[in-house]
């Protein structure tokens, strides 16, 4: 386990209420290698915070508030030899001082726990990933009298992204413009990019990333504030908010998790925290950040927790005043070992935990999956949106006998790229959002499929029935004669036997057979 | 000195610092690439404000004592830069990375119009115009024009920026980071994996800072 450094302010028992060697014992207790450094005066002195850090794996600060700009403190711990993007911020000030002692200090020691876990988990930054913060420079003079202040923005992994298959779900939801669709790939403009994650969240791959925004990264975070025992805690809830927004207040059991926007939130992120223990999870308003598909997303957990017999107001967005009451008290609330569940199985789990039976299918505008279903009658079987879909939700699966559509609940984000992309017009496929978790145990199951006819030369599959009914029914009368050959052979044989094109029929001397098409 | 004029300095410093890093390393060269280092190491204030720091001191601290072992350095920038069989070498040239219907001759003529124009030939050294130490010289000349400029001449000064802006982005920015990607996966690289890694990183921020100075108003503090 990495030692990890905890850069004190010796401000904090004054200014915050919180004794940093009762901190320190009580971190030990519960993070392992962990170190408390306490360091005058450290929350406006680049140099003492620089040689405190200096030579160190990893680090947090645990100020009072900063009184240094942020591009200060990246270069204080830049020059210590630290990726200031993997060196946690926390001002104790706002979240501790407004409560009595002792629950100052266990907060205090819960948020610099989560603090110390998003250290050790930060997998570092590559240089196309961090860009200088274009607001701050107002005049070229001023660029060295105010440090240069970097922030993270996304990089997408061109071998996981889709794009090659046709996938571009990225780019119409970034708010910058900054995500571009040209030769098969999606690129990024960095210059654009203000790091909000709205991509993160939208990719159905994983194949877009926000360094120190990783889900391992933010897991890290969420788990620690969520392990260990209540105590003068009480009933605790998270409270996700973005960098436009600062926890003002008292708000009693609420652990702050910043996020860069709250576009990078996932309904998921919800029911994980959820799922993990969290008596409530609160996402604070914002002006910039909130949009329709949150709202839906957030409403989504709600209708869900509804549904499994949950109180719906543990999930919910609210206002500046909407974290000055507590979270809801356990109740149904159970605590899980938190380890990362991928999306259907954070969702699984908190319906066992709440109600093991199957559960009705909740239909619902923010559902983050989707479900499809093909009309049966006009479905050819051809695979096109099987082809289309990003995350192989949809699949054609084929045996010599047979061929089916499969679906998996589980993968879909509901798309509508096979809508879009199926051949035979409207109306054959459909995507709606809903999320069943019968569905989502069940794992890949077929909506469509048909024997296939099989050539009576060589055995091998020509096509299913139905779309050899489409395709007479394409020919109509006038080609009807050719129906027959081409239901009884392959194309290979159909060739070989000089039945499509006689001319090309050319049979070697030799007994070798160059295939001509 | 004025801040900008630093800034300018140590930009240049750091363009000649790893071009001069990537040519081979004879013995005329090797002691004062490591002198450089040396020296660079000596003063990190400025450069920890930017981004492209950390991976830079990676590479400042192995080209200072790049000379402890000349032979073995050697023997990877031939494999590294000449030879290696796998997947052909690394090579240091614009023309092997930029296409777009463009020939080796037709890059370099290209490059070789541009330096004229400042009123630079090439030394004869036998490097050719878009070998990547050659490019970077070039930036390191027009940072040094810059930094000479900023006390006497801001307008010049201003226009050093636009140029060294341009010539980046037409230039080293375009390919730099396919050079240095494939550097990361040679194999047996030893030193000139960092180097690469620390190159990468410099043009990238230092296109992003000039991006950023060209927004910015000329305005007072
Ligand atoms: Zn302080
Ligand atoms: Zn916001
Ligand atoms: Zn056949």
């Amino acid at each position: 386990m990495t030692g990890v450094l905890i850069v004190a302010c010796d401000d904090l028992a004054s200014a915050c209420g919180v004794d940093p060697n009762a901190l320190e014992a009580a971190l030990r207790m519960r993070s392992g290698a962990v170190r408390l450094r306490t360091v005058a005066g450290v929350c406006g002195d680049a140099r003492a915070l620089a040689a405190a850090v200096e030579g160190e794996a990893a680090a947090v600060l645990a100020l009072c508030a900063p009184r240094l700009t942020r591009g200060a403190l990246q270069t204080a711990v830049r020059r210590a030899g630290l990726d200031p993007l993997g060196v946690p911020v926390v001002s104790l000030r706002a979240r501790c001082a407004p409560h009595p002692p002792d629950v100052a200090v266990a907060r205090a020691e819960t948020i610099l726990a989560g603090a110390v876990a998003r250290a050790r988990a930060f997998r570092g930054s590559r240089p196309e990933q961090v860009r200088a913060r274009p607001t701050r420079l107002r005049s070229r003079r001023s660029l060295l009298l105010a440090d240069v202040e970097y922030e993270p923005v996304a990089a997408v992994a061109r071998a996981r992204c889709a794009a090659m298959a046709g996938c571009a779900l990225c780019v119409p939801i970034c708010p910058a413009g900054a995500l571009v669709r040209d030769d098969g790939h999606v690129s990024l403009d960095r210059s654009r990019c203000d790091g909000c994650g709205a991509c993160v969240a939208a990719c159905p791959r994983e194949a877009i990333e926000i360094p120190a925004y990783r889900d391992e990264e933010l897991w890290a975070e969420i788990g620690a504030l969520l392990a260990g025992a209540d105590g003068a805690l009480g009933s605790r809830g998270i409270a996700f908010f973005c960098r436009h927004v600062e926890l003002s207040g008292e708000a009693p059991g609420w652990l702050p998790v910043v996020l860069p926007s709250l576009r990078l939130l996932t309904p998921v992120w919800i029911v994980r925290c959820l799922d993990a223990g969290a008596n409530a999870v609160a996402v604070l308003e914002c002006e910039i950040c909130v949009n329709e598909s949150l709202r839906a997303g957030v409403a989504w957990c709600g209708a869900l927790l509804g549904a499994i017999g949950a109180d719906p107001y543990r999930a919910r967005l609210v206002g500046p005043s909407g974290l000055a009451a507590p979270p809801p008290p356990a109740g149904s609330v159970h605590r899980s070992e938190p380890t990362f569940l991928g999306e259907a199985a954070a969702v699984l789990s908190l319906v066992d935990a709440e109600r093991p039976s199957d559960g009705a299918e909740l239909t619902h505008p923010g559902s983050p999956f989707g479900r499809v279903s093909v009309g049966v009658e006009r479905c050819t079987l051809c695979g096109a949106c099987a082809k289309a879909c990003p995350t192989g939700a949809l699949a054609l699966l084929e045996t010599p006998s047979e061929r089916a559509l499969t679906f998996d609940h589980a993968c879909c984000v509901a798309c509508g790229s096979c809508e879009r992309t199926c051949p035979e017009g409207r109306g054959v496929v459909g995507v709606v959002r809903s999320t069943s978790p019968k569905l989502l145990r069940a794992g890949p199951v077929a909506l469509v499929r048909d024997e296939q006819a099989r050539c009576v030369r060589c055995g091998a599959p020509i096509a299913p029935g139905t779309m050899l009914g489409r395709v007479a029914a394409l020919l109509g009368k006038e080609h009807a004669a050719l129906m027959p050959t081409l239901m009884r052979c392959c194309s290979t044989c159909r060739v070989l036997a000089g039945e499509d094109h006689p001319t090309t029929r050319t049979m070697s001397p030799t007994g070798e057979v160059p295939l001509v098409r | 000195m004025l801040p900008l004029a630093a800034l300018a300095r140590l930009r240049g410093r750091t363009y000649r610092a790893i071009g001069a890093a990537l040519l081979y390393p004879d013995d005329r060269r090797l002691p004062s690439l490591v002198e450089l280092a040396r020296e660079m190491r000596r003063d990190r204030v400025l450069a920890a404000s930017f981004a492209f720091y950390l991976p830079w001191w990676r590479c400042l601290d192995a080209l200072a004592k790049a000379d402890a072992e000349p032979g073995s350095l050697r023997s990877a920038y031939v494999r590294t830069f000449l030879v290696e069989p796998i997947g052909g070498p690394c090579v240091p040239q614009e023309s092997a990375y930029v296409d777009g219907g463009k020939g080796m001759g037709e890059v370099i003529g290209e490059l070789e119009r541009e330096y004229a124009l400042s009123g630079l030939t090439m030394a004869g050294t036998g490097e050719p115009a878009d070998h990547i130490a050659v490019e970077l010289d070039f930036m390191a000349f027009l940072c040094g024009e810059e930094a000479a400029a900023w006390g006497s001449d801001e307008r010049e000064a201003e226009r050093c920026l636009g140029r060294e802006r341009a010539f980046l982005i037409a230039h080293p920015a375009r390919w730099l980071p396919a050079f240095a990607e494939r550097l990361g996966r040679a194999p047996r690289a030893g030193i000139y994996r960092i180097v690469g890694e620390a190159a990468h990183a410099f043009v990238q921020h230092d296109r992003d800072l000039l991006g950023l100075l060209a927004t910015a108003s000329p305005g007072t503090p």
